[in-house]
């Protein structure tokens, strides 16, 4: 399995060449952001010559934009929590019972994410004003996990069932109950899915606009999207900070992809056994 | 496999007839009411009967939620929260929620919430054709009563934007006109020293820039520009003044009308190839403001916009040139009321409130010209003098035709002239298709 | 015979045996359920109704319609035309995706230096707003300011300016590369966390045997990685048919219906128009091709299992 420093110079560069791929488009976002006004509709200067934080301090101090951050922070997080609490369960009961209808059960979950979404707002906003959860974050936790659920189940599905799953039943036998054999052997191997499936979870709550527009009214109770749209208005775009806001509102998705990345490492290829 | 399918069915019926149930109360005649008196009597009944209590006594009381476009939120101090908080001080039991949402997210939020029998007490709608389309879907209260009492003097033309099967839905907030901005210096480099007064003026501006290599005229490509062309040769794109809606596109005015816009196209190649993407306003004015276009068509908001896009552009703004008559497109906001409102009284007095003398400030901060023929237009023109353009043509200015959907409308004008600008059809065999369309969406619609 | 492999089977299935394994999935499935029920039965339900919103006083308001708003939707040369865009939409989508996702995920499974910067960064276009990323590309797009132009240009390969999002031509392709951009990292990801499925003393003892690499991939990599993928790949298949915001936030399936598919096209018909009937029955269909996709490709993958 030794490669030769050729081959490890190409895969070097083809990294590098992945990341300038997925980061040039973003470099527009990093600098327009610490662009001063007059720089940003200056055409000729695509690379600003002086470098301004002004965006970030309005952001920060001048808007309501941590206040979003916190509550879209607490929604993602109670979402990812749930979804995925939820997943694991129910894939680990797909994968180790006999569900009578499993396959269906699994196809009709499926289904509810299949029909185009926009033409569901007005049911669930009926379903969320009878429950009374109109202008609440709960209404969001709520609709988030039921969009986040059905592919991560799918999803922790496809990766349990790569488990050579003679582990557990040896670790019974050694003495240990299901749930600590679940958590002290199976766990660790199934912590690549594990973490994908967390990632998408969050994301998908994160990065949610439609609902969070109208479902909440209270300015004291919005989202980051919805915070950031303040800044694309009708007849104009400000771009400085919302380029800004932007740039601030990834921060902890980034601190999120860096734990999850080194999550990623491990499983079958850590050095288990294959069955 | 049969446990499934029973499972399934028995899910299905159970949703059926909550589905059911929703659909009864939905398409009753005054229907949005109905579905919020049905869905939220039990947890309404409380304020109701406060409602009542304190209306009995000739003083205003409630909550109310009001949803504006941001522009009239932003800032540190925005003057619509300060009207909103004089009122309170007014009617001392009253609370005013206001929030601002940008374009189209007004209408979106809105739209659903109301079909689901719920949403802002009071909403800024453009005066584009939504207070139409919210009043056929049922959403919007009419207000002809509270016309008939109300001292504001309102625009007859902005009023008109609200009017649906002889009601008022809406009143008018704040209008504007659409203006000409020229490029100072590519109009000197052409050797004329005023912009063009007449359509045979525009067009000889027009070509002359072209040859020296600028672009003619830009604009953002919708139906918006287009109609002023329509308007200003005498016709109405669709004729609204009997029964029914009767196009007029493709007659002889509409002929001449339609064939000088994209004439300027086929003669000329006058539009900038940026302008075919500039889906927004914000993309539109980057054709304009890199200083390689001669005129750029747009409504009052296009002024800052175009300042701050570009410090060291030389501009300036003239009326519209005249067709056959001096015409121009109507633009703005309403106010119009939920009609799932709780508290419509109170409702009414906050937009009769805002919409009144008082609160003109508001307006004035924004360079917003109220919708009223008693405003004082010398604050607006005191932070900006060139807004005496849109003054001045406040006496021709044509609301677009009053259609259901008009938002389709537009699209289809639009279409019909990129057709002409992707070089697809002639115009007239463009304009042809578009009466085809509009004939077969007046008979769909009515 | 048979009644006793039945019944064997019913008790191997049995409610009582299998307690816990109903009360694991019962959380998740009845939520999911439980929500979406409502909206879909009433989406299906409006979908053979006369509900077109701007008529609501009307007499025919919320009649029964027959099949009238899926005829009316068949006979529409502009929902043919969107069927067609759906699918170049999906299939080209789809394909550059995977082979992007299985590319970048090889490459980042590998031991390289700074291997977590790197992996950081591919994920980095995931994290964009939709909204944002569509503001992005629109910029990269400019006839003015947008670096795809400033390059063409300056090296000679484009005249002048071109509009990409503006032009009949290259819309659809300049929607799809800012998708591709925007969504490959979901797949990528889970590629790479399949990837950590196949053991490393299979290559090792492959390795050994003589296999080259690209043997290795296509005999070791792909049989292990290929059940995670093909989930992977439907659900992918399914998120990009049903993607809005690339679209709409972009050209709104403009110019001239050139990047309409069936989604924006529905939406239209909803929130332009106000057919709600239209919108509905255009959703049903999207809801029945892909079921139905979904179905035989699932059936095809545990049909070759076997």
């Amino acid at each position: 399995m030794k490669k030769t420093r050729l081959e490890r110079g190409i895969l070097q560069a083809l990294a590098v060449v992945i990341a300038l791929c997925s980061f040039l488009p973003f470099s527009w976002v990093l600098l327009t952001s610490v662009k001063s006004s007059d720089q940003i509709y200056n055409t000729a200067q695509l690379i600003p010559t002086s470098i301004t934080f002004d965006n970030f301090k309005q952001v920060l101090f001048q808007s309501n934009f941590v206040l979003y951050f916190w509550n879209s922070a607490c929604i993602s997080t109670v979402v990812t929590a749930v979804s995925m609490l939820f997943a694991v369960m129910a894939a680990y009961g797909f994968c180790r019972y006999r569900i009578f209808g499993a396959e269906k059960i699994k196809l009709s979950i499926l289904f509810t994410k299949m029909f185009p979404g926009v033409l569901l707002s007005v049911p669930y906003y009926v379903i969320m004003k009878q429950m009374n959860l109109i202008d609440t974050h709960l209404s969001l936790i709520i609709i988030n996990c039921s969009f986040a659920l059905p592919f991560a189940v799918w999803n922790m599905c496809t990766f349990f069932l790569q488990i050579p799953w003679e582990i557990e039943e040896s670790a019974m036998v050694d003495g240990c109950n299901r749930f600590q054999s679940f958590i002290k052997v199976i766990f660790p191997m199934a912590k690549p899915g594990i973490s994908a499936t967390t990632l998408y979870c969050f994301l998908l709550s994160w990065d949610e606009f439609m609902y969070a527009n109208t479902f909440i009214n209270s300015v004291s109770k919005k989202t980051v999207q919805v915070g950031i749209r303040d800044y694309i208005g009708e007849f104009s775009t400000e771009w400085g900070p919302l380029m800004a806001s932007v740039v601030l509102s990834l921060v902890p998705v980034i601190l999120f992809f860096i734990v999850v990345q080194d999550n990623l490492v491990g499983g079958l290829s850590a050095g288990a056994v294959k069955g | 496999m049969k446990k499934w399918v029973v499972t399934l069915a028995a899910l299905t019926a159970a949703g059926m007839m909550t589905g059911c149930q929703n659909n009864s109360g939905q398409s009753g005649q005054p229907q949005g009411s109905q579905t919020a008196a049905e869905q939220t009597k039990a947890a309404e009944t409380k304020e109701e009967t406060k409602a009542e209590a304190s209306s009995g006594e000739g003083g205003l009381s409630g909550e109310l939620y009001v949803v504006v476009n941001s522009t009239m939120t932003k800032n540190d101090d925005p003057a619509i929260l300060r009207a909103a908080k004089a009122f309170e001080e007014q009617y001392p039991d009253t609370k005013i929620t206001i929030e601002g949402l940008s374009g189209n997210d007004i209408l979106s939020k809105f739209t659903t919430s109301a079909m689901a029998g719920a949403g802002p007490d009071v909403v800024a709608l453009d005066n584009a054709g939504w207070p139409i389309d919210l009043a056929a879907m049922g959403l919007l209260e009419p207000l002809d009563e509270q016309l008939k009492s109300t001292e504001n003097k309102y625009l007859q033309g902005p009023l008109d934007s609200g009017l649906f099967e002889g009601s008022y839905y809406s009143v008018p907030w704040y209008y504007n006109n659409t203006g000409l901005y020229y490029n100072k210096r590519i109009l000197e480099e052409i050797g004329k020293t005023e912009p063009p007064a007449n359509w045979a003026e525009f067009e000889e501006d027009i070509k002359l820039a072209t040859e020296k290599g600028y672009a003619g005229v830009s604009t953002r490509p919708d139906g918006y520009a287009i109609f002023n062309f329509f308007f200003q040769n005498e016709n109405p794109v669709i004729d609204t003044s009997g029964d029914r809606p009767v196009v007029t596109v493709n007659n002889e005015s509409g002929k001449e009308a339609f064939e000088f816009w994209t004439g300027l196209h086929t003669k000329y190649h006058a539009f900038p190839e940026g302008m075919k993407d500039a889906s927004d306003w914000a993309a539109a004015y980057n054709t304009f403001t890199s200083d390689d276009c001669l005129f750029f068509i747009c409504g009052d908001w296009a002024y800052k916009n175009l300042e701050s896009s570009n410090p060291n552009l030389d501009f300036g703004l003239a009326v519209m040139p005249k067709g056959k008559v001096q015409a121009v497109c109507l633009g703005g906001k309403n106010l119009a009321i939920n009609i799932n409102s709780k508290n419509k009284e109170l409702a009414w007095a906050f937009v009769e409130y805002l919409t009144s003398k008082e609160c003109d400030f508001v307006l004035t901060e924004k360079v917003c010209i109220a919708g009223r023929s008693d405003v004082d237009v010398s604050g607006v023109l005191a932070i900006n003098p060139d807004y005496q353009v849109f003054v001045d043509e406040a006496e021709y200015t044509v609301p677009r035709p009053r259609v259901k959907n008009s938002a389709s409308l537009d699209e289809k004008v639009a279409d019909a002239f990129k057709k002409v600008l992707f070089d697809q059809m002639s115009a007239q065999e463009a304009l042809d298709e578009l009466e085809q369309e509009l004939i077969a969406f007046i008979d769909e619609n009515y | 015979m048979r009644e006793q492999a039945d019944r064997m089977k019913l008790k191997e299935y049995s409610f009582g045996r299998n307690r816990n394994g109903y009360l694991l999935i019962a959380p998740a499935v009845i939520s999911i359920l439980l929500l979406s029920v409502y909206p879909l039965v009433r989406g299906i339900v409006i979908s053979f109704l006369n509900y077109d919103m701007t008529k609501s006083n009307g007499p025919d308001f919320g009649t029964f319609a027959g099949l009238k708003n899926y005829l009316v939707m068949f006979s529409n040369t502009k929902f043919q035309k969107a069927v067609g865009n759906s699918v170049v939409w999906t299939l080209v989508n789809l394909v550059a995706q995977v082979l992007l996702a299985v590319g970048v995920a090889l490459v980042l499974n590998e031991k390289l230096k700074g291997r977590a910067v790197f992996r950081t960064v591919a994920l980095l276009p995931w994290a964009i707003p939709s909204a944002i990323s569509a503001l992005t590309f629109s910029a990269l797009y400019d006839t003015k300011i947008g670096i795809f132009n400033i390059l063409l240009v300056r090296l000679g390969i484009l005249k002048e300016s071109y509009s990409f999002l503006g032009n009949i031509d290259t819309a659809m392709g300049a929607v799809i590369i800012a998708n591709v951009w925007k969504s490959t990292p979901f797949l990528m990801i889970f590629v790479l966390a399949a990837l950590q499925g196949v053991s490393y003393e299979l290559y090792e003892s492959a390795a050994i045997d003589g296999a080259g690499k690209i043997k290795r991939f296509f005999y070791i990599t792909l049989p292990n990685i290929k059940e995670p993928m093909a989930v992977a790949v439907i659900l992918n298949a399914i998120s990009i048919f049903n993607n809005f915001n690339a679209i709409w936030l972009l050209t709104k399936g403009g110019p001239l219906n050139s990047t309409e598919i069936m989604y924006t096209f529905a939406y239209r018909q909803a929130f332009v128009d106000h057919k709600f009937g239209y919108a509905a029955a255009v959703s049903v269909e999207i809801f029945i091709i892909i079921a139905i996709l979904t179905v035989v490709y699932i059936r095809m993958i545990s049909s070759e299992k076997k």
